[in-house]
């Protein structure tokens, strides 16, 4: 670990632009937007706007076109994708773990390169204290899946940069000028504000909710009431994968895929207008249960990881955490 | 790749966004956090929605009619051929035989624009917009009675209000984000519904008032008439108003024990009601459920008086809130693309028009022109010759439709200005492609008075040109020497010409969010919140509404009762949703809404096909079974040009404002198909 002032962070931005195109939280006319960069000086650490899930799936892109009689396929490449928060980062797991072996989204993956930001003050809408936490420890529950290649802290206006991977320590090394070791007491202040943020971001249990979660519980059709069917939450949700695909006319024709939600009625609609999830509590249960009971028993995970974005875009207030703690009361 | 902050062309609520582009593509878009409106928050229609301006089908180039076909022309023989047109027609017939039809979907500069070159390079007050077939009426009853038509509180008021009273208004599926700020509210806070249909907002409603299509007078009426009985009166709000005194006695006549015969709605929830609204700072929604009557003026004034007596207007909220349907429906309004005003509503014996024949260098008309409501049938009779439509698709959107495409076969010359070709542009003479929302820069007014500035962030397709400009070079080739070369120039005119726009400048706007008009110079902040301490009137003025029963009622040969309205995946006649995938596999296909009962009473399952008939036309639409709607009534969407809803609306209007009664049509089920 290395610590330094804003020039190591700016330092840093600087060492990855040479290989990639840099995505970090920006500011654009008093909002904080997780966009690619164009000058090292413009990265700032307050919690973008919007997930970084755009990165690895965009919310609309071209999967391949057909033109002059043959397929062209787009070999898309990642960006060096900064100032995500550790939630954000298991989330993109989670949607590895089911997009993985599409090539579109591996050959992003495989060429992305992940510095998180680990949560040095809580976050008014997150509940990770369940889930893994505010920093990538290396001992962190999602560890087996993969480890971001950074992860960098703020405390008191200095900035701790870890590595965690080998292409992390290589980054690091360059940096070396930029910063020093951390003294022990130093390292000993930023425990302790860590597991304080960890404490203040454990108000909502998840552990065990598979259990709670049934099938015909009332939640469902409350929050449903509610939902104006946006599908912010969704959109929103770094693990959210759900996509349409359509082929359309743009001279050449391109199959194009979206990002879906599995709120609307048409997403499980089938050919002849037959609908497994017709009535909005169908659909609510399914986004619940998918979350905390399916995904979990299937693969050992919750298909969240508690970073607060669904409620934060959501325009009723449909809150997860309430969500939560109503499957636990009954 | 850049990022570009600018305004949802969808609905008036008017929500921030950021667009991501690159190579002249929307990447991704993103609810602005700091948007005091929607907060990081969108519908449906703002996430996804956006995508059609890169739709193959975008017009890109002019098209003139040659031979009985529409074929591609440059920009110089398009514009000559369309002032030739309109010269004909002028030297003909004179001016009034031209209509000229602006958009609420356009700009603050190029309804301008629209209006002037009606008036000042034409000479005629024919003139008018969609908003004739929508919130007319509101303008009328509130400008009247309040000396303002418009919102009295900014949407973010909805957080302060301690109740809200929605009448005639969907707002969940309209004004989305505004309806999902109601929801988001509701704890604690009280919710007073009056619509016929089971609607999002009435199922979460702590008092759902389910009246009868058309009876709105008769029921807010009698939530008045408990106000008084019981005493529960704001005097001081009185002691602000005139009229009270005749009101109270119209009043006694409408007990809730003798209106439920007509309204349907039990006397007890109307004393609730009353309770709420009296007590509580409330805030009053309404749209098109309460203008689109017969008493549509009428219907706005008893809702005036209700919230007057109440005492809730002109406070943190609490007020009188028309939702304007459309992105800038309320800025076409307040820039006059109507027959009835000058910009900054200047009545039409205003000396003020004294000062645009200064500004425009020549003289004006002072004469009431014709308004959309009326133009077809004017054209059928041959005193409309020409007509010059930006942006509007008569053809879907207006009632009678088939009365409509009559009156555009008919007319000489036809000019069509839009984005994508319309049911309408199918009859134009000369086509113009225009810029669309991402391609043009300028302002929007949403519909809490929030001036916006929208920006252009793509190139327009083709040869397709910014309204403005379109405008602009049409005038020029018609003789006008108009000389502007930007929006910015349009918009210093008007800031010299409407008082309520006066401080309202392009380089106030490039920052932050906007600002409420009335604005009267540029260093005042603009007024998020009207009729604080003082009536812009001075007094209000209480006018004891006059009700009739709705002429179209249903009756022995008609049994039931159709009202039309949207659905929150499309937007008017879909020339741009249909074009968005998601949006178009949400409601692929038009429906008619049939409850239970009635579904039982003639035959029909869900997914049925009905033919529906009224006096004036008959569409075949697929059922939807469905307890939203009460027995007796059905609910069909107008959006879809291949059953149109206006094809069953008949001549019915408001006499006051000339909206037309797309609220109750009286219709009988001709036939169904399983
Ligand atoms: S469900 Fe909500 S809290 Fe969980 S990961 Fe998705 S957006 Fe975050
Ligand atoms: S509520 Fe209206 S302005 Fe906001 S995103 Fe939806 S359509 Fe656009």
């Amino acid at each position: 670990m290395i610590v330094g002032g804003r020039e190591l962070l700016d330092g840093l931005v600087k060492v990855l632009m040479e290989r990639w195109t840099v995505v970090a939280p920006r500011e654009v006319e008093g909002n904080v937007v997780l966009a690619p960069l164009e000058d090292a000086g413009e990265i700032v650490l307050d919690r973008p706007l919007n997930s970084p899930k755009e990165y690895l799936l965009p919310q609309e892109e071209i999967l391949f076109e057909y033109r002059d009689g043959g397929f062209k396929a787009p070999e898309p490449r990642g960006y060096a994708i900064l100032g995500i928060r550790p939630c954000e980062f298991r989330a993109l797991l989670m949607l590895k773990s089911v997009m993985g072996e599409d090539p579109l989204f591996l050959s992003r993956w495989n060429s992305s390169f992940f510095a998180v930001q680990a949560c040095t003050e809580p976050c008014p809408s997150g509940f990770c204290g369940d889930l893994g936490g505010p920093e990538f420890s290396g001992i962190d529950p999602y560890r087996p899946l993969g480890a971001p290649d950074l992860q960098y802290y703020t405390l008191d206006g200095r900035v701790f940069v870890d590595a965690l991977t080998e292409r992390g320590k290589e980054v690091l090394g360059a940096l070396r000028d930029l910063g020093e070791g951390a003294t022990e007491e130093e390292l000993e202040r930023l425990r302790m504000r860590i597991s304080e943020v960890w404490e203040d971001m454990k108000r909502v249990r998840v552990v065990g909710i598979e259990e709670r979660a049934r099938w015909d519980h009332p939640a469902y059709s409350y929050f449903a009431e509610r939902c104006i069917q946006c599908g912010a939450c969704n959109f929103e949700c770094p693990s959210c994968f759900c996509f349409d695909i359509r082929d359309e006319d743009e001279g050449a024709w391109v199959r194009v895929r979206e990002w879906d939600s599995c709120l609307l009625e048409g997403f499980s609609k089938m050919a002849l207008g037959a609908n497994p999830r017709k009535r909005e509590e169908d659909r609510m249960r399914q986004r619940i249960l998918h979350k905390f009971k399916y995904f979990k028993e299937t693969t050992g995970f919750y298909m969240c990881t508690g970073c607060g974005r669904c409620l934060e875009a959501c325009p009723s207030g449909i809150d997860l955490r309430e969500v939560i703690s109503w499957l636990w009361r009954e | 790749m850049k990022l570009v902050r600018t305004v949802c062309p969808y609905c008036g609520v008017g929500c921030g966004m950021i667009v991501k582009v690159r190579d002249e593509r929307i990447i991704s878009v993103y609810p602005e956090r700091s948007h005091p409106s929607n907060a990081g928050t969108l519908c449906i229609k703002g996430w996804k929605g956006v995508r059609y301006v890169g739709h193959p089908d975008r017009l890109k180039k002019p098209l003139i009619r040659k031979g009985g076909r529409l074929v591609e022309a440059s920009w110089g023989e398009a514009l000559r051929t369309a002032a030739q047109g309109l010269g004909n027609a002028l030297r003909e017939w004179g001016p009034e035989s031209i209509m000229v039809v602006g958009s609420a979907k356009c700009t603050n500069e190029a309804n301008f624009l629209i209006q002037k070159f009606a008036r000042a390079v034409i000479g005629t007050n024919n003139v008018d917009h969609c908003a004739r077939l929508c919130h007319a009426p509101t303008v009328k009853a509130m400008f009247r009675m309040l000396g303002s038509g418009a919102m009295t509180n900014p949407i973010s008021d909805i957080d302060l209000a301690e109740a809200y009273f929605v009448i005639g208004s969907n707002t969940t599926e309209q004004h989305p984000i505004i309806g999902a700020r109601i929801i988001r509210n509701l704890d604690g806070k009280e919710l007073i519904v009056a619509d016929p249909r089971k609607i999002r907002l009435a199922r979460l409603a702590d008092v759902h008032l389910r009246h009868r299509p058309g009876s709105d007078i008769p029921l807010l009426n009698s939530i008045a008439h408990v106000v008084v009985e019981e005493g529960l009166v704001d005097w001081e709000y009185v002691g602000r108003s005139e009229g009270f005194e005749k009101l109270r006695r119209e009043l006694e006549r409408w007990d809730p024990g003798r209106t439920q015969g007509i309204t349907g709605v039990p006397p007890r929830l109307v004393e609730e009601a009353a309770e709420i609204v009296a007590e509580k700072r409330t805030m009053f929604f309404f749209a098109m459920g309460i203008t689109q009557h017969e008493t549509g003026t009428q219907n706005v004034a008893a809702v005036v008086n209700l919230a007057v007596i109440t005492g809730n207007v002109g406070k943190p909220g609490a007020g009188i809130n028309p939702l304007r349907g459309q992105n800038n429906v309320q800025g076409a309004t307040d820039l006059a693309v109507v027959p009835e005003i000058y910009p900054g509503y200047a009545t039409l014996d205003d000396p003020r028009i004294g000062e645009f024949e200064e500004v425009w260098g020549t003289s004006l008309p002072r004469e009431m022109g014709v308004m959309l409501s009326e133009a077809f049938e004017r054209a059928k009779q041959g005193e409309i010759r020409a007509m010059y439509i930006m942006g509007e698709n008569p053809a879907v959107s207006d009632p009678n439709s088939n009365l409509v495409r009559m009156a555009l076969e008919d007319l000489e010359f036809l000019i069509v200005q839009d984005i994508f070709p319309t049911e309408t542009s199918e009859y134009a003479d000369v086509v113009l492609p225009a810029a669309s929302w991402a391609e043009e820069d300028g302002t929007i007014t949403s519909t809490d008075r929030r001036v916006q500035r929208v920006r252009a962030f793509i190139n327009p397709p083709g040869e397709a040109m910014p309204d403005w400009w379109i405008i602009t070079q049409l005038a020029r080739t018609m003789g006008a020497d108009w000389e502007y070369n930007g929006p910015w120039d349009v918009l210093s005119e008007i800031n010299r010409l409407v008082p309520q726009y006066r401080g309202i400048t392009w380089e106030r706007l490039e920052g932050g969010h906007g600002i409420h008009w009335p604005c009267p110079s540029v260093d005042h902040p603009g007024t998020p919140r009207l009729h604080e301490g003082r009536f812009v009137r001075g007094k209000a003025l209480l006018i004891p509404p006059r009700w009739k029963p709705p002429s179209a009622w249903r009756d022995e040969e008609y049994p039931l009762i159709m009202t039309t309205g949207r659905t929150y995946f499309h937007w008017h006649t879909r020339t741009m949703t249909r074009r968005v995938a998601v949006l178009q596999r949400e409601v692929p296909e038009p429906y008619v809404e049939v409850s239970p009962e009635d579904a039982g009473t003639y035959g029909i399952r869900d997914g049925s096909r009905v033919v529906l008939e009224s006096r004036h036309g008959r569409i075949e639409v697929r059922a939807r079974v469905s307890d939203i709607v009460p027995r007796g009534v059905v609910f069909v969407p107008f959006h879809f040009a291949e059953a149109a809803a206006n094809a069953l609306v008949g001549e019915e209007k408001d006499p006051e404002s000339g909206i037309p009664a797309y609220k109750v049509v009286a219709v009988r089920i001709g036939g169904v198909a399983p």
